[in-house]
């Protein structure tokens, strides 16, 4: 399965990475902001999960989510984010997010959060 | 004034001498301490104290701690060699209000102490206590959820100048209710440990864009969480992109007129700081 993780800052993207590699053997795709996710997906839309930051330079997370569910209501998304706020998790859902993961996390509970989409 | 050099050096206080001569600044007694006892005894309601860094920390540190004890209020500055910039946290946490740089020229020296009189001289700002706890309890879940960190907290102080006390410092900017900014200022080592930590890998062994990449996170983080739980209160929050600064001395500017308030913690057997500066906006109500 190809799953796409989108975050500025590359320790997390690794982070995300190791903790997904315990998951089964997947291609990672890396994106850095919204604008290379929209790219990335474009190249790979074989893609099957995506996991997405909120605050990112050039498109953030959300703004990602609203134009990717423009053309894709299948492909899950799930927010991996510090905007912890429970508004944000209500904005994050109604735009089409399928689950939200607040940092810090614990391996265990991205595995959680992120396991039943994952085929 | 009075400057008291607290130091065990004649040098030290021949090149203080120097410069404010060559400053020439009028009415300024120069008193060179060169044990605790003289030091204290010389500490007057106008009195700046230098305490020369060049020397064994823990001496230095004595110096410090004693002339904190003679005054609460009295201005004590550093005067740290380049080499020696790791080491200042012992100084800042004893009550060191700032740091020089050697070799300093006598423009730097004067503005220093001319600064640290007028904030001692002035009224401080008062400093709003519900900011802190919330920066405080996310440093340390940070640390213990992403990296098996304990992190415990030292001390909490009020600092003036913009002198980092880490080689590495991630910067979040925070606009809402109150503004200003939260920073992490990490020694390299502390820095490659906490990186390598998050990952799961052996730490770098000096600081890497990767390291400075992680750091960055950390603050991200951070701010994120304490944001979160500000939000339970009255204070709303957009945070920026955390960026990164490295560099031994490297400086942050920070909100003039607000309260800069460091959080000394400790994990793995070495000093860190939380720096806090946020001011409620007017348009808060209260």
């Amino acid at each position: 399965m190809k799953i796409l993780v989108v975050d500025d800052s590359s320790t997390m993207r690794r982070i995300i990475t190791n903790t997904l590699k315990t998951l089964g053997e997947h291609t990672i795709i890396e994106a850095a902001d919204g604008v290379e996710a929209l790219a990335a997906f474009k190249d790979h839309p074989d893609t099957g999960l995506i996991l997405s930051d909120w605050n990112m330079p050039n498109m953030n997370g959300y703004d990602f989510l609203l134009k990717f569910r423009e053309a894709n209501r299948e492909v899950p998304v799930v927010m991996v984010t510090t905007e912890a706020e429970k508004q944000n998790v209500v904005t994050a859902i109604k735009a089409g997010a399928n689950n939200y993961v607040v940092k810090p996390f614990t391996p265990e509970v991205l595995k959680e959060k992120v396991g039943g989409f994952i085929k | 004034m009075k400057i008291v050099v607290a130091t065990t050096a004649a040098t030290t206080s021949n090149m203080i001498r120097g410069a404010i001569q060559q400053a020439k600044v009028q009415n300024c007694e120069i008193f060179e301490a060169d044990s605790s006892e003289k030091m204290a005894a010389a500490i007057s309601e106008d009195a700046v104290v230098l305490v020369d860094w060049d020397m064994d920390i823990a001496l230095g540190t004595a110096f410090v701690k004693a002339a904190r004890e003679a005054s609460e209020s009295v201005p004590i500055l550093l005067l740290c060699p380049k080499q020696k910039a790791g080491t200042v946290f012992a100084g800042m946490q004893a009550g060191a209000r700032g740091v020089v740089t050697k070799p300093f020229t006598a423009k730097e020296l004067i503005q220093a102490v001319a600064s640290s009189l007028k904030q001692a001289q002035g009224k401080r700002p008062t400093v709003n206590v519900e900011f802190i706890n919330p920066f405080i309890e996310s440093t340390r879940n940070v640390f213990s959820t992403m990296c098996q960190i304990e992190a415990v907290r030292k001390k909490l102080f009020l600092k003036d100048d913009y002198t980092m006390l880490g080689d590495v410092s991630g910067v979040m900017g925070l606009s809402g209710d109150a503004s200003g900014s939260v920073v992490i200022s990490l020694p390299a080592k502390l820095a490659c440990t906490v990186v390598g930590r998050m990952l799961g890998e052996e730490p770098a062994a000096e600081l890497t864009n990767d390291v400075c990449d992680g750091v960055g996170e950390v603050i991200n983080m951070i701010a994120g969480q304490a944001k979160a739980a500000l939000a339970e209160t009255k204070y709303h929050f957009t945070i920026s992109i955390p960026s990164v600064v490295s560099g031994q001395k490297h400086e942050i500017t920070h909100k003039k007129g607000t309260p800069n308030i460091v959080v000394l913690f400790e994990a793995e057997g070495q000093d860190f700081a939380i720096q806090v500066c946020l001011a409620p906006n007017e348009s808060n109500g209260d």
